[in-house]
């Protein structure tokens, strides 16, 4: 596990050289990149502090002799046979951890904690009968298709609880370093999510024209035992941004003794013409003028030919701003 | 982390404006709810943002060099004398992507780890993850080879039926920005998805 690298928001002084004295004279020492890049590293100081911890489960390994060697047995019956079969659709465990350190989701989300996601998840954006916009590792749907609140399936036994969090850590308007909650449910008997505890109720995501492709992060954590919500329940249906703000680090430090992190799934959206009428309607914000058309350069504009010579002059000087001399 | 102007044409007009006076640009003159108030200094956080909005420069490598390949990712075929892996790369360093014929999953379906069908399956299972992974363009020096090799011709192939471009887009520069003469809107922020797909339908009914 790579060490997730802790930069500081504020851009250092730069100084191009350091001077040391050797032998009573004056040496300038110019660092390497590599050496410049370590002093703006956070972490360096005090590495045991920041050290990545894993917050998820942990599977025994298994005899990886007795593995290759019946392995090698199939093989050795494949190469006798020479027939194709099916794909099969294992999830890789471990492609995701890295998808998810490039996406910066655990960084976001948790700081410098990580959990490798041994539970795979379904979730799919049912659009109609035929068609469906799975949910993977960072593909992007668009918020129409994500109006409505996804199918989630995932292997489970009868008696475990589940609790399923979705938040988008770059959706929150009002605090940088917070979450927008988009759903929570705890409490989740089996794989059934009717039988869970909604303390919050699925919002479609809204990513404002303009700030880009907002994450969407399914996170579902394992509980030992019945969990009490009714701090988190924030009354339904809530479309208010301030009792959405959510803080995934904050919420898994007060119930960490209880949750285990186990699978992990995200999309990427950004904005829609549908969005419009949501903003409008669903969060109730103000409409706004719309926006006036950007002219590079006004003074550039063609002139009618029909306008007389000194009607001309006067409209490039206007355009310029010229003065009265 | 990208740092996006401020909302300034979206939200920035009703910033702080929660004091109960309604806003003298509003276009229905309504009092402004508690939704109306945003944090004036939006930060996507999303590491990726910049490369999906085609902002994100590429490394430029230095300029006296032959050829500088700038990409943000590169599809990579390595065949050995055993195995055939196809990884996608960003220019980091980070593998973010991979298929290879070491994986147990795909060796147990295969007959041959060398051959012109596991290329081209390792093509397939290679568009398929990146897909799902969100990578849709990426940058590749196969094309030159494409002639003279079927099985990078095959795995090539497999990886644009997939849905994988083997040509990136170009980063946005800013002389495209200030055109004085613009015939139509080229950039992405001003041509939307459902416009595009409506030319789409329309062409296609034609």
């Amino acid at each position: 596990m790579t060490r997730l690298l802790l930069t500081s928001h504020k851009t250092p002084l730069f100084q191009p050289f350091r001077s040391v004295w050797q032998n009573k004279i004056k040496v300038n020492v110019y660092p390497s990149l590599r050496e410049r890049l370590e002093e703006l590293d956070q972490t360096r100081d005090d590495p045991g502090l920041y050290a990545p911890v894993n917050i998820g489960f942990t599977r025994p390994k298994p005899s990886r002799r007795e593995q290759l060697h019946t392995r090698l047995q199939h093989r050795k019956s494949l190469k006798e046979n020479e027939s194709l079969q099916q794909r099969s659709r294992r999830g890789d465990q471990f492609l995701c951890l890295t998808l998810a350190e490039h996406y910066g989701i655990f960084r976001d989300l948790y700081g410098s904690a990580y959990f490798v996601p041994y539970v795979a998840l379904g979730i799919t954006y049912d659009l109609d009968d035929h068609t469906v916009s799975p949910v993977h590792r960072g593909n992007t749907i668009k918020p129409g298709e994500a109006a409505r609140e996804p199918s989630v399936q995932f292997r489970s036994e009868p008696g475990d609880l589940w609790t399923l969090i979705l938040s988008n850590p770059d959706g929150n308007l009002l605090d940088n370093e917070a979450e927008c909650l988009h759903w929570f449910i705890g409490n989740i008997q089996g794989n059934d999510l009717t039988s869970g505890d909604v303390v919050c109720n699925y919002l479609q995501p809204f990513p404002p024209r303009g700030t880009g492709y907002h994450r969407l992060v399914f996170v579902l954590y394992k509980q030992e035992r019945h969990i009490d919500y009714s701090r988190y329940t924030r009354e339904q249906p809530c479309v208010s941004l301030k009792d959405r703000s959510f803080s995934t680090s904050t919420f898994y430090r007060e119930q960490q003794d209880h949750l285990t992190p186990a699978g992990l799934s995200w999309y990427q959206t950004d904005w829609d013409s549908s969005l419009t009428h949501f903003f409008h309607h669903t969060l109730r914000l103000n409409p706004l003028e719309p926006e006036p058309p950007v002219v590079p350069f006004p003074a550039a504009q063609p002139i009618h030919r029909d306008l007389s010579s000194w009607e001309r002059r006067d409209l490039k000087r206007q355009r310029l701003g010229v003065g009265k001399y | 982390m990208s740092i996006v102007r401020p909302l300034l044409p979206v939200l920035a007009r009703s910033l702080g404006s929660c004091s109960g006076l309604p806003l003298a640009r509003n276009a229905h003159n309504r009092t402004c709810d508690e939704n109306d108030s945003v944090n004036p200094n939006f930060v996507n956080r999303n590491p990726r943002n910049m490369e999906m909005l085609r902002l994100a420069r590429k490394p430029q490598g230095w300029h006296l060099e032959a050829s500088t390949p700038k990409y943000w990712y590169k599809l990579v075929l390595e065949q050995s004398q055993r195995h055939i892996t196809g990884q996608v790369v960003h220019y980091t360093g980070t593998t973010v992507v991979s298929a290879s014929t070491r994986e147990w999953a795909i060796k147990q379906q295969l007959y041959s780890t060398t051959d012109v069908i596991a290329i081209e399956n390792i093509g397939r299972i290679l568009a398929q993850r990146c897909l799902e992974s969100g990578i849709t363009e990426v940058y590749t020096d196969l094309e030159k080879s494409k002639e003279s090799s079927e099985k990078v011709r095959l795995f090539l192939s497999a990886l644009t039926v997939g849905g994988i471009c083997p040509k990136e887009a170009s980063v946005i520069s800013e002389r495209d920005v200030h055109r004085t003469t613009w015939s139509h809107p080229a950039l992405p922020w001003h041509v939307t998805e459902d416009e595009v797909l409506k030319e789409d339908q329309m062409k296609n009914a034609q």
